[in-house]
């Protein structure tokens, strides 16, 4: 993630998640993919967070 | 003295082994049927075992590594046959507890919003900040 993307995060625009978050929304979007189930943006949003290094 | 005709005794002479060996065949047949049944019966009980341990861990919010080692075990649970669909209701229960409250900021957040999540590699400096921030 860039500079820019990392000041945000810290800002507030972006969402922390943790690991764990990250592959459970992973695990529904998968299955959604294959049920045809819709998913919320949300949890499709977390499901690619984007790594932050620890400042 | 009783005689019986000829088709009577070869009936009884071939007739009652065959037929004992068939009713061992189904008597075996019965009781391979009931042995997997109960070892598929054990086998989902350990599955729910696991089910209700890996979800504990997985909402743990005090330890990121157990609660990612639940939901792993939640996701690959998901993956077994031994779960019914109306099972896998409830993994993807906890699924959605676990990630509920960033889904809810997010939701907010509208558009705008995105995530990131801790990469778990420290940065020890930062060029473009200043450091009198720090």
């Amino acid at each position: 993630m860039t500079a820019d993307e990392a000041r945000s995060a810290r800002s507030g625009r972006f969402v922390t998640v943790t690991k764990a978050q990250r592959r459970a929304a992973r695990t529904m979007v998968d299955r959604s993919r294959k049920s045809g189930r819709v998913v919320p943006d949300a949890v499709r949003k977390i499901a690619d967070a984007t790594p932050v290094d620890r400042a | 003295m009783t005689s019986l005709p000829t088709w009577a005794v070869y009936l009884v002479s071939l007739g009652l082994p065959v037929a004992a060996f068939v009713g061992v065949l189904i008597a075996q047949s019965i009781t391979r049927k009931g042995a997997k049944e109960l070892d598929r019966r054990s086998r989902r009980e350990e599955l729910m075992r696991n089910l209700r341990w890996a979800s504990e861990l997985a909402v743990d919010t005090q330890d990121d590594a157990r609660a990612d080692l639940g939901v792993a075990q939640l996701a690959a649970l998901l993956q077994s046959d031994l779960l019914d669909p109306a099972e896998q209701v409830f993994v993807e229960a906890t699924l959605g507890v676990v990630y509920e409250d960033p889904a809810g900021v997010l939701e907010r957040l509208g558009a705008s919003g995105g995530a990131v999540y801790d990469a778990g590699v420290d940065v020890v400096a930062d060029a473009d900040e200043n450091p009198e921030q720090e």
